[in-house]
């Protein structure tokens, strides 16, 4: 167990500088430091990619975020989500003295190992993890081929 | 991009398991400090949040099919500005806020101004 006084303090007499990861704005002081990526590409969210001969399965990490805020769009082999989240407007006045939850807007591309049947593309989101599964189309199933014995 | 991730080895090396520090915001108001911290995945009844001898805790434990699965731990000590004992905490969207109220001293006061 590490003692108090290397476990970051909230409301300390006088305030210390934590860092945050990752983080752009470099000298600015450590409020005005927000984690996001330049052009809202990059690499969030979070994802995991599952797949097998059936389709593949696709879960990313959006905390807070509300089915209305994140978008889905499947096209061919190609998947994205993308979104975005304002910062919280009523902070306005409060003071930050760590921000690493992400601000702003996400876009994140993969291509699928699999193409997808547009049709059947479902997806949930629960507690702040989406969940898509795409199923494969019938052209893009593996085909077994029958051997054939040589006389 | 990941959170970062304190291995734990064992005393022949071996990585143990991985314990993820979640993305937290703190920020402070007249009354309290919040931390807001992403939990993604977690349900209610895995999610810890608790107060020890000045040591607020939160922890949680992601499933497995979550980008980051295990456990999810960050801990800050509360300074003596801060009532330990009055601790809010909200959960939503894979998100929790803990609310820790300043003690009654600490908070913002406006003075009046007698002319």
């Amino acid at each position: 167990m590490l003692p108090t006084n290397y476990l970051p303090t909230l409301f300390r007499s006088t305030p210390r500088s934590l860092s945050t990861f990752p983080f752009t704005g470099f000298g600015l002081p450590e409020s005005e430091q927000i984690p996001r990526s330049f052009f809202g590409v990059g690499d969030y969210p979070a994802l995991n990619v599952r797949t097998d001969a059936d389709g593949t399965v696709v879960t990313a990490e959006l905390p807070g975020f509300g089915a209305a805020e994140i978008d889905i769009s499947v096209e061919g082999s190609t998947l994205t989500i993308s979104g975005s989240r304002a910062a919280d407007e009523s902070r306005e006045g409060e003071t930050y003295q760590r921000r690493e939850r992400w601000i702003g807007r996400f876009s994140r591309s993969l291509t699928l190992p699999r193409d997808a049947d547009a049709g059947k593309v479902e997806a949930g989101l629960k507690s702040g993890l989406l969940t898509i599964s795409l199923p494969a189309a019938e052209e893009a199933k593996p085909k077994k081929i029958a051997v054939k014995a040589a006389a | 991009m990941a959170a970062r991730t304190k291995a734990l080895q064992t005393a022949n090396g071996q990585v143990d398991k991985a314990i993820h520090t979640p993305r937290t915001d703190i920020y402070e108001t007249d009354e309290a400090v919040v931390v807001v911290a992403d939990l993604p995945g977690v349900a209610v009844e895995d999610l810890d949040v608790t107060v020890e001898n000045d040591r607020l805790r939160i922890s949680g434990v992601l499933g497995e099919d979550a980008p980051r699965s295990g456990e999810f731990e960050c801990k800050f000590a509360l300074s003596d500005r801060l009532d330990g004992e009055a601790i809010d905490a909200e959960f939503r969207n894979g998100v929790v806020a803990v609310t820790v109220p300043k003690v009654q001293e600490a908070r913002a006061r406006k003075i009046a101004i007698k002319s």
